[in-house]
This record gives structure tokens, C-alpha cells and sequence, in this order.
């Protein structure tokens, strides 16, 4: 019996233009098993598993599928294999049936070889009942809610007779109802002998479901071990590391201790934004010295909401108050004028000059050179001066003031840019997606400094999707969802469960 | 102290810097010297030698515009219709008894002028500087034409801004002058000034740009402004040189000013580069051409060994840009 491993990946390998993803990674899977693939946003999880969906093709290790050992492996021979996914955002036809949908790459055919939908209509009706389903074959896809429509897609993958299924977040839009259900479905699945990889961020769901923890930690396989002998402190110190977890925690029990604390005055404030005309309009205010967090789903509003601030979109009817004084920002540089710095989500499409040296990205923003510059001519020794200073305060490695930035690891890239906007001299810092795609240590100094630059009276946004964060760096967060504010939550209630209540459109 | 100096503190050096980056082109036009004076020692007489920097004048001054606006992520396509158009400028200028010096400012506003509407079209209109300024050409040439009815307009040989592009200075020759000036200015306001740096920005990533509060538009403009700037300054020592204004000359400078910025190591992407590497650039073509011709190369072989080279350039600069 113990070679009954469906799935068996050892020292899996893989690089994307250069830069390591995954280091040696082991996946092993029994038939029935259900195993929890656990790690920071960066450690390599999608990677793996795209692997193993055949989406990316590994560059070493091995991959052995029923005992049998692949060297060429792809899409096809994953779908042969019964390996199946059911993404994190679902990829359904929405103008057609369930049915249709269910038997879409499977297509049943009736008489002279047309498609029939009675038949498809049938079929699904007899897998629906089998797993016990509330769902009707014959309606449309876009007619049913987001929990539904994820029953489609698992109904979708035991047609095409997966014995293998891989759940990418699956609870991230359902209620807690609906996350009962899931797991009941996930139980009776597992009965069949199905093996379920489960990826998700919430520690309590993964331990309610999982047979098996495995966590991986930038790219490393860290360790695999039975639910039963490991603990959920155990789990969070094996994703974040034993040293960092500490600083987070020491993060986190400082915010604690803040709560109830007097806020700063209000130094910045939104009125009347109507992301969308049905919704209710955002309004928020952010106080001197406060980290406030702006967080939601993708589609939730989020990045529209900066996008508006800063004036890169145009949206009607809405008003900012700087020291509260009206303002309009027309684009980035009326509002880097008035001291708002943004760290843009994609450092290296929007934030940085990948052919450019580390000392002219540093002191790239027009309102910082400005001041270094005498009859238009930048003063070059006062430039490497403040330059060498922020590569001291942020700890950034590089070879050399003149080291190309497209050299730089992506946390030390990303600290560039955090460093060029700290040179303008912000009052108000807000960062889009600042520790995306990069390592927990790179994530953790990150975390640091917002929480230093606050101490020094900084007042930061924080726009994020990594919900796992926000505990650790941000006084108050603000959950969006459908383009309105949904939820706020301050101080020692800003816990990953509560905000994933109200992104997943709890009640207040 | 260290008496040694360790190969990466060498790089660090301005020489050393400065090697990394030209040394190659040096050690090529050095080579393709020592040929041909081999061969034939004409080549490497006194006035072999002047006559090829003069003649090259107008490459290097339309070089340097190229290079602000490649950098800038741009290319100028118009620039020998515009010199043309310059041409024509200051010869009806002069003609119409507008006093030689003020011509010559006058010729050269024009062209900063008419870069300046390259870069508005490039920056407001967000249609591809090759197409922008491919445009600007057929409108150039054809009001250079319209001007005298496709006729040259001679400049009286007592004219006094004749001396532009052939007196001299203690012996020093006033096109010489002008170039180097010319190179201390771009060289100055590319690697000294807030400007300069948004070029190399704006060029490099111009989203990056936007974000760290650069004007995109702006710096587009100033960067075609530049070009049209040097341009009909070229134009205005061809007029001078050629006692007139000749609607159909300068017809493939775009294509030699290019070859010259890429060979000399900046960038077709935008973003890296600098006006040095034009100098050696436009040193080396004119070292190649005055070899071929010197040689005794036949005119159709010319031209496919500079199409080659300007080839090669691009490719070599693919493969450093790569690594």
C-alpha cells in the first residue's frame, strides 16, 4: 500500500527569467489523501502546482504520476492523468448552462454527432445526485451565486473523472455556511479516493480538512507533516520562519497595545468616491501617524480607489481634503507635489527604471531632485550622500551606487522604490502591493519600516490583498468589497478571520 | 594604502568607465586607420584627416539630436528633410537682406520650433514618433520645394554668413568649433541636469517616469526640440557650405545620424546611451566611409557594407542589453 502515491514530485526545480521559484520541492500525494499546501504569498505554492497541472514546465526533479515517471510532462498528459483544478478565480462559460458547462471539454455527443443537451442534462443530474448537490443541470451559469458556481466547477472536475483535485482558495468568496458545505463535499471526495490538494491562507479551515500539512517557504520545501503531530503555532512558524515570526509578533503586540489609543488628527480625507454608480460611495479619513489598510478581493475596488486619489482615472463628484483643504490631484505629480507619495503595485512596469543605475532610481522623483539642484544643475555629491543614506535605512544590498537596479533581487528592487519615495518627502506614503512576490525576509523589513516610518509621524496607506499582513503592520483597515466599504475594523480586532468575514461579505 | 587596484575599483574609475564602454569602438576605428594607412598613406595626411571631421559635421550635429530623442525612447525620422528645409530657410533669409547672424538664429528657432511640434504630435497626439515624424518629412520637403519652386536659392558670395561654415578661428575651423560646443552642451544637459535625467527616465520606463513625478510630455518635447535645434543648426553650415539652399539635399541624414547614435552604444530601446558614444560613432562611420572610398570600393558596395554595419550595431546592441 505504500506505493500507492498518485502523485509523487520530488526536488522539483524551477526559475522564471533567472530567479529561482522553487528550490527542490517534494509533493507527495496518496489516493484519498487530502493535503494542505501551506506558504507565504512568494513561497512558491501556484508555481508548483502549475507545475503539476502541466501549465509551466519543471527545469529539474522528478515527476512521477501512478508510480509511473514523466519526462515530458504538460497540460494534456495532466488531464489524462485526472489531475484537475478549480481556480481561485473560476473559469466558467457564464451564458450557458450548468450541464454545458460540466461536459465543456468533454462534450457529449448524441445522433449524426451534434451536441445534446438533454443527454449532457441527464448525466449531470446523475453526478449532481450522487455527491449530494443542490444544483440544477439546466440553469444558467450566471444566473447562480459564487458559491454555486464553485459546485459547478468541482461537479466539472468529477465528470472529467479527476482523481486528483487541486482547490486554490476555495473559501475565499463563500460564507462560512457555504465553507461547511465545501468541507462535507471535500470529506465525500475523499471517500471516493480522490486526493484534494487544498491551498489556503486560514490555519483553522486547513486543520479542519487536511490529512497532511505541507509548507513551503520561498521556494523550499520546509517540512510535510500529519495534522496530528503539529500544531497551528508550528504551521505559522514553519511558513514565516521562527526569527521572523517573532518580529511579527512583536509588530503585532505593539499595534495591540495601541488600541484605543487617541488617533492623530485627520490629515487626509476621501469624500463621496462612487466607484460605481449602484454602490454606496467611499468615503474614509486617515489620521497623522496612522497605518491604515485598504483591503479587498480582486475586483473589490481597491486599486480603483488609488487610481482615483491620485487622479490617474477620472471619477466625478468625489472631493480630498489635505489638512482639510480641498484638493484636486489631476495626476502623479499634482499629487507628489502635495507631499503624497504611492509606491506603485508593479515595480518594475510603473516603479522603477530597470536599465538605470540604483543611485538615478533612488533619486528619480522630480520634487526630491529639484531640491538638490542649483541653476538647473543636480548637485551630484549631495545626491550620493542622501543616496548612500537611504541604502543604509532600508538595508538595501547592491554592488554599488552605479549597479544596474534590474540586478537587484525583487526586495531589494522593491525597497528602491520605497527609498525614491521616501526622498520626495511624503507626508502621506501609500503603497500598492508592496511585499507582492517577494520573500518573507524582504516582507518582514518591510513590515518594519512602515511601522518605523509611523513612528516618525508618517501617515501610510496600505493597499493590499495579502490579508495575512495586515494584523502585523496596520492600525485600522478598511475591507472593500464591490466597489463599497464593507467593514472597518481597528486595533487588536483587525484579525485575518474578521477581515475575510467582511471581504467575503459578512455583515457589519 | 592599497597599492593595488583590484579590476572592479579599476571599472569604478572614470577611465575605466569610460574604456568599458568605448574602448571596443576605439580599438575599431584605431584598426580600420592603421588598414588603410597600410594600404594607402593618403589616408592619414593632415588634410585627409580634417576634411573627414568637417565633412561629418552635419552626421555629428544631427547625431547628437538623435541621441536625445533615442534615448527619450523616440526616433526622429525627419531630421534631412528638416536640414533641407533649414537650408532653404537661411538662403531666402540672407537673400531678403536679413543680416547674416540673425539668419542663422532665425534658421535654427525654426528647427527648434519644428522639433517642438514633433514632440506635441508624439506627446498629446500618443501617435509613434515614427510615424509622427514620418509625417513631418513629406510636409518638410514638400514646403522646401514650394519654396522657390523646387529651385536652389544661391547665397551672394560676398555674403558675410558664408563665414559661418568656412572661416576659422586662430586657424581653427568655425564648423569644428561649432561641434565641439555643440557636444559640451548636450554632453552637459544630458548627464548634469534635472532634464537630462527625465530623458533617461522617461526613455527607460515612462510609467516609472509618471510615478516618481516626471512630465512625460514635456520631456518628449523637449527631446524632439532638441533634435530640430541641432538639425537646422547642421542645416545652416550645409547652406553655408554649399553657398545655397537645396531643397533635395541632406536626403538620407536621419539614416546616417542613427547609425552613429547605435553604433556609438545608445540604446534603440530608450533608456541608455550617451552623446559620447556618439562622437566615436560618428567617427567611425565617417572613418569607414573615407577607407572604402580611399580604397577604392565601389559606391554600391559602400552601401552594403554600411546597411551591414548599421545591422550588426543593432544586433550587438541586443545582445549587450541581454546580459
Amino acid at each position: 500500500m505504500e506505493n500507492e502515491k498518485i502523485v509523487d514530485l520530488q526536488g522539483i526545480k524551477k526559475s522564471f527569467s533567472g530567479v529561482p521559484v522553487l528550490k527542490g520541492v517534494d509533493l507527495a500525494l496518496q489516493r484519498g489523501e487530502i493535503v494542505a499546501l501551506m506558504g507565504e504569498n512568494g513561497a512558491g505554492k501556484s508555481t508548483l502546482v502549475n507545475i503539476l497541472m502541466g501549465v509551466h514546465q519543471k527545469d529539474g526533479g522528478i515527476i512521477k504520476i501512478n508510480g509511473q515517471e514523466f519526462t515530458e510532462y504538460n497540460i494534456n498528459t495532466a488531464r489524462k492523468n485526472g489531475i484537475a483544478i478549480i481556480p481561485q478565480e473560476l473559469a466558467l462559460v457564464p451564458a450557458v448552462t450548468v450541464a454545458e458547462n460540466i461536459f465543456l471539454s468533454n462534450r457529449l455527443k448524441g445522433k449524426m454527432g451534434a451536441l445534446s443537451l438533454k443527454q449532457m442534462c441527464i448525466k449531470a443530474r446523475e453526478i449532481i445526485d450522487e455527491l449530494g448537490f443542490d444544483l440544477d443541470p439546466s440553469a444558467r451559469v450566471d444566473s447562480l451565486p459564487i458559491s454555486y458556481r464553485q459546485l459547478v466547477s468541482i461537479v466539472k472536475v468529477i465528470a472529467e473523472e479527476a482523481n486528483v483535485i487541486i482547490m486554490d482558495e476555495p473559501t475565499s468568496s463563500l460564507s462560512s455556511e457555504e465553507i461547511k458545505r465545501l468541507q462535507s463535499i471535500i470529506f465525500k471526495l475523499k471517500q471516493r479516493g480522490v486526493a484534494v490538494i487544498y491551498i489556503s491562507h486560514l490555519l483553522d479551515e486547513v486543520f479542519e480538512v487536511a490529512d497532511t500539512i505541507i509548507v513551503l517557504r520561498d521556494g523550499y520545501f520546509i517540512d510535510s507533516k500529519p495534522k496530528s503531530q503539529t500544531s497551528q503555532r508550528e504551521v505559522i512558524s514553519l511558513m514565516v520562519g521562527e526569527e521572523l515570526l517573532h518580529t511579527q509578533q512583536a509588530l503585532r503586540s505593539e499595534i495591540e497595545s495601541q488600541t484605543g489609543q487617541e488617533n492623530g488628527e485627520a490629515i487626509f480625507s476621501v469624500e463621496n468616491l462612487h466607484l460605481s454608480p449602484e454602490r454606496q460611495p467611499i468615503s474614509f479619513q486617515l489620521h497623522e501617524g496612522e497605518v491604515l489598510g485598504i483591503t479587498g478581493l480582486v475586483g473589490s475596488g481597491k486599486t480603483e480607489t488609488l487610481r482615483a486619489i491620485t487622479g490617474v482615472d477620472k471619477y466625478k463628484g468625489f472631493t480630498v481634503q489635505l489638512d482639510g483643504k480641498e484638493q484636486k490631484f489631476s495626476n502623479m505629480r499634482e499629487a507628489l507635489a502635495h507631499g503624497i507619495c504611492v509606491v506603485p503595485e508593479d515595480r518594475k512596469l510603473q516603479g522603477l527604471v530597470l536599465v538605470r543605475s540604483v543611485r538615478e532610481n533612488i533619486s528619480m522623483c522630480r520634487t526630491y531632485r529639484s531640491k538638490i539642484t542649483k541653476y538647473g544643475v543636480i548637485k551630484r555629491k549631495d545626491e550620493q550622500k542622501d543616496v548612500k543614506r537611504m541604502l543604509e535605512e532600508l538595508a538595501i544590498k547592491v554592488a554599488g551606487l552605479e549597479q544596474q537596479v534590474r540586478y537587484l533581487s525583487g526586495g531589494n528592487q522593491q525597497k528602491c522604490v520605497i527609498a525614491k519615495e521616501l526622498l520626495a518627502a511624503p507626508r502621506i506614503l501609500m503603497l500598492d502591493e508592496p511585499t507582492r512576490g517577494i520573500d518573507v525576509g524582504a516582507k518582514t523589513t518591510i513590515y518594519n519600516l512602515i511601522r518605523k516610518l509611523k513612528k516618525n509621524g508618517l501617515s501610510v496607506i496600505l493597499f493590499t490583498s495579502d490579508v495575512s499582513e495586515i494584523p502585523i503592520v496596520c492600525d485600522r483597515v478598511l475591507v472593500l468589497a464591490n466597489s463599497e466599504i464593507v467593514g472597518e475594523i481597528e486595533g487588536k480586532e483587525v484579525t485575518v478571520p474578521s477581515i475575510l468575514h467582511f471581504a467575503a461579505g459578512g455583515k457589519k | 594604502m592599497n597599492q593595488e587596484i583590484t579590476k572592479s575599483q579599476f571599472k569604478n574609475t572614470m577611465f575605466g568607465k569610460f574604456l568599458k564602454s568605448y574602448g571596443g569602438l576605439i580599438v575599431v576605428i584605431l584598426a580600420m586607420m592603421v588598414f588603410t594607412t597600410i594600404i594607402n598613406p593618403v589616408f592619414l595626411t593632415g588634410s585627409n584627416l580634417l576634411q573627414l571631421l568637417i565633412n561629418n559635421n552635419t552626421i555629428f550635429l544631427a547625431g547628437l539630436g538623435m541621441t536625445f530623442v533615442i534615448i527619450s525612447g523616440g526616433i526622429d525620422l525627419s531630421q534631412g528633410a528638416l536640414a533641407a528645409f533649414a537650408t532653404m530657410v537661411l538662403a531666402m533669409l540672407v537673400q531678403a537682406g536679413v543680416p547674416g547672424w540673425i539668419a542663422i538664429l532665425l534658421t535654427i528657432a525654426a528647427g527648434g520650433l519644428v522639433g517642438i511640434v514633433n514632440g506635441l504630435i508624439v506627446a498629446y497626439g500618443k501617435i509613434h514618433s515614427f510615424i509622427a515624424t514620418l509625417g513631418m518629412t513629406t510636409i518638410l520637403r514638400g514646403i522646401a520645394i514650394a519654396f522657390n519652386s523646387g529651385y536652389p536659392v544661391s547665397i551672394a558670395s560676398e555674403s558675410d554668413v558664408l563665414q559661418f561654415g568656412n572661416g576659422n578661428v586662430l586657424g581653427v575651423s568655425n564648423v569644428l568649433i561649432i561641434a565641439i560646443a555643440a557636444f559640451v552642451i548636450c554632453w552637459f544637459i544630458l548627464n548634469k541636469t534635472n532634464v537630462g535625467r527625465d530623458v533617461f527616465a522617461v526613455g527607460g520606463n515612462a510609467e516609472a517616469a509618471r510615478f516618481s513625478g516626471i512630465s512625460v510630455p514635456k520631456t518628449t518635447v523637449f527631446a524632439f526640440g532638441m533634435s530640430g535645434l541641432l538639425t537646422a543648426l547642421a542645416g545652416a553650415i550645409m547652406a553655408t557650405r554649399m553657398y545655397s539652399g537645396v531643397p533635395s539635399c541632406a536626403t538620407a541624414l536621419e539614416t546616417d545620424a542613427i547609425t552613429a547614435v547605435i553604433i556609438g552604444g545608445t540604446s534603440f530601446t530608450g533608456g541608455d546611451g550617451n552623446v559620447t558614444g556618439t562622437v566615436f560613432g560618428t567617427i567611425l562611420l565617417a572613418v569607414l566611409i573615407n577607407c572604402m572610398v580611399i580604397l577604392g570600393i565601389s559606391e554600391w558596395l559602400q552601401n552594403v557594407i554600411s546597411g551591414a554595419i548599421i545591422i550588426i550595431a543593432v544586433v550587438w546592441d541586443r545582445i549587450r542589453h541581454k546580459g
